[in-house]
């Protein structure tokens, strides 16, 4: 893997995130500290911001971006840098929320009737509610997912793949499958709800 | 022919989510403010970086010139060539005579040790087993070991030996036997040999 990001900033002209982060750990340049916050910044807060609120998701960001300038050499060249990023988000995130107990997990098993449970949300909320536009509705339906299923979809929407995805939420390539899956039932009816 | 018709709605709400969930990203950006306050951070962590930088440098500059100082001096050792020869004559003027005395003391030590192996050999030697071959039964035996020695026994030692349960009384002429001293040399003994004598 390290040998495939070194070929590939050899031909690349724009350097990327994982030559960045190893550059930086050497030299702390706040040059290549910028080009690679100015890359990924946004997916990460964008992320946060859907898995919890803005001022919350600020706060994550600060916290994750300290942890890359206090310890780059954490990064390990075998990943995308992206991916440890999100991770390190992602556990702040849990973190925060179990101090103040507001991350309550799916259970066990979860995920095989999850479909229902979004379904009766999705159904009744459109019944309930009429949405100016479509992105209202899709907002609306994202953020009434579970929060596994939710954390999935976004991730999966980042550009991750399966492995990547249950490395960073901690579980198997199966499950994350599954919550890949019913997000995006919930999501299609939402949206064929409002198409209707 | 209808697992086409539902793919492709389906791929299409497929892209349409991932155009929503851009549109929403898209509304959903760090701002200025966060990364102004991350970059005070990197500046606050970046002076203390440089400095430990520099001592580093400093540090690997001293040890690399202390180094070559070291290798430079030793290279200076050895192209010197040696000029100066250093002698030392010893001058023997006399021997202890303690360690003459050591020697003889040594010596009679000696000495007495190998009286003493010579005496537990002559102890061993009358205080053990012969084996033998029983050839003649009348009026005494008469046993002759390999080395052709012939021990003579009379029959009223026999008879002893008999009363003293010390000699088998099925023996007969030709038999092998073991023949046992005891540490004086005297007979005690005489037992049929489980093995045949072969000299």
């Amino acid at each position: 893997m390290s040998l495939s990001i070194a070929i590939r900033n050899w031909f690349s002209t724009s350097q990327s995130n994982e030559w960045l982060v190893v550059k930086f750990a050497q030299t702390k340049d706040k040059k290549l500290f910028e080009q690679l916050y100015d890359n990924c910044a946004d997916d990460l807060y964008h992320f946060l911001t859907t898995q919890s609120d803005p001022h919350l998701a600020k706060d994550i960001c600060q916290k994750t971006w300290l942890k890359v300038i206090e310890k780059p050499h954490l990064y390990q060249e075998s990943g995308r840098f992206i991916a440890w990023l999100f991770s390190i988000g992602r556990n702040a995130l849990i973190d925060e929320f179990r101090r103040s107990n507001r991350f309550t997990s799916l259970p066990e098993n979860a995920d095989q009737f999850g479909f229902t449970i979004n379904h009766e949300l999705t159904t009744s909320h459109h019944i309930e509610q009429n949405f100016e536009s479509v992105s209202d509705a899709f907002d609306h339906a994202l953020l009434k997912l579970p929060f596994e299923q939710r954390e999935a979809f976004c991730l999966q929407q980042e550009g991750f793949g399966l492995n990547e995805i249950a490395t960073i939420t901690h579980c198997g390539v199966e499950t994350a499958k599954s919550r890949i899956r019913y997000a995006k039932q919930a999501l299609r009816l939402t949206l064929e709800n409002y198409h209707d | 022919m209808t697992k086409q018709h539902e793919d492709v709605p389906k791929s299409h709400i497929e892209s349409q989510m991932s155009e929503l969930y851009q549109q929403r990203k898209s509304k959903h950006r760090a701002n200025s403010s966060m990364k102004r306050g991350v970059l005070k951070n990197l500046e606050h962590s970046g002076s203390w970086f440089t400095a430990m930088n520099r001592i580093q440098h400093v540090a690997i500059a001293a040890g690399t010139v202390l180094l070559i100082s070291l290798i430079a001096i030793q290279l200076h050792q050895i192209r010197q060539p040696v000029t100066q020869i250093t002698q030392a004559t010893i001058e023997l003027h006399s021997i202890s005579s303690q360690d003459s005395n050591e020697d003889n003391a040594l010596g009679q030590r000696y000495a007495q040790h190998y009286q003493d192996y010579l005496k537990q050999k002559a102890l061993l030697a009358s205080h053990h087993q012969k084996s033998a071959i029983l050839s003649q039964f009348d009026e005494g035996w008469e046993l002759v070991t390999c080395k052709q020695e012939l021990v003579k026994i009379s029959q009223e030692l026999v008879d002893t030996l008999k009363k003293m349960d010390a000699v088998n009384a099925s023996l007969k002429t030709g038999d092998s036997v073991k023949i046992t001293f005891n540490v004086s040399g005297l007979i005690v003994g005489i037992e049929p040999s489980p093995a045949p004598l072969q000299c």
